[in-house]
C-alpha cells in the first residue's frame, strides 16, 4: 500500500505545483491589470475601470476556489 | 516519539514542504483579494459624478509682448506648476504644461519644428495641440486654456489628455 500512496503524493504535488504557478499567472495578470487602470484614471480615461475591477473580481473568485480545492484535497488525504 | 511529543510536531518531516506550499497559496488569496479591493476602489472612484474643477483666470504678464516663434514660461494655476505659452508664426498662442507625461521633465519650445522636445527620454509633443509626436510620453500634455482679453493673454483654466473643452 505504501508505494501506491507515494505515488499518490507526488501526484497530488505535481497538482498542487501546477495550481500555484496557474495563480501566480493570475496575480500577475491582477497586478497588470490595476496598474493599467490606475494609469489611464491618471491620464483622465476612466472607462476601463469597471471592466477590469469585474475582471479582478473573476480571478480572485478563481482564486479562492482553487483555494477550497486545496483544502478539500487535504481533508481527503 | 511518544503521543505527546508527537503532538507537539503534528507534520511529518516529508509533509513540511507541502504545507509552506499550502500557506504560499493562502498568501497568494489574499493577495489577489487586495488587487480585486483595490481594483473595485478605483471602479467606485471613477464612476463618482465630481464637480468640473474650476481655476482663478490669471494674467500672464508679458503674454502679449510675446513674439511670433516664441515661447514664454509662466506658472498656472499654483507657483509650481511650470507652464509654456507658445505664439505660432500666424498669430495664435497655445499654452501647455511644461511637465513631461513620462517623467515630468521641462519640456523645451523647439519653433523650427514646431514641437515640445523633452531632453531627458527624446520624447516631443506637437506646439499645435500637446500631442505625442514620438518617445516615451504615455499622453498629450495637459493643455492651458487661454483668453485674450483687451490685448492681454489670461490662463482660465486647465485641459487633461482626453478631456473635452
Amino acid at each position: 500500500m505504501k508505494p501506491f500512496r507515494d505515488a499518490r503524493e507526488r501526484q497530488k504535488s505535481t497538482v498542487f505545483v501546477a495550481l500555484l504557478l496557474f495563480s501566480l499567472v493570475l496575480i500577475v495578470l491582477q497586478l497588470w491589470l490595476f496598474v493599467a487602470v490606475l494609469e489611464n484614471l491618471l491620464s483622465g480615461h476612466a472607462t476601463m475601470a469597471i471592466p477590469a475591477a469585474g475582471a479582478s473580481a473573476v480571478i480572485l473568485a478563481i482564486q479562492a476556489w482553487m483555494l477550497l480545492g486545496v483544502y478539500r484535497m487535504d481533508r481527503q488525504a | 516519539m511518544n503521543e505527546r511529543e508527537r503532538g507537539g510536531f503534528p507534520i511529518e518531516w516529508e509533509m513540511d514542504g507541502y504545507v509552506s506550499r499550502r500557506e504560499f497559496f493562502k498568501f497568494m488569496t489574499l493577495t489577489s483579494g487586495g488587487l480585486a479591493v483595490g481594483s473595485a476602489s478605483l471602479a467606485i472612484w471613477a464612476a463618482v459624478p465630481r464637480e468640473k474643477r474650476t481655476f482663478e483666470p490669471k494674467l500672464i504678464e508679458g503674454g502679449a509682448a510675446l513674439a511670433a516663434g516664441s515661447a514664454l514660461a509662466f506658472d498656472y494655476p499654483r507657483p509650481r506648476d511650470i507652464c509654456l505659452l507658445i505664439r505660432h508664426e500666424d498669430g495664435s498662442y497655445a499654452a501647455f504644461s511644461r511637465r513631461c507625461t513620462h517623467l515630468s521633465c521641462p519640456v523645451l519650445y523647439e519653433p523650427d519644428r514646431d514641437r515640445l522636445y523633452c531632453p531627458c527620454h527624446n520624447g516631443a509633443f506637437s506646439a499645435r495641440d500637446g500631442e505625442v509626436l514620438q518617445g516615451p510620453p504615455p499622453h498629450a500634455l495637459p493643455r492651458i486654456e487661454l483668453e485674450v482679453r483687451e490685448g492681454a493673454v489670461w490662463a482660465v483654466g486647465v485641459r487633461l489628455a482626453g478631456e473635452t473643452a
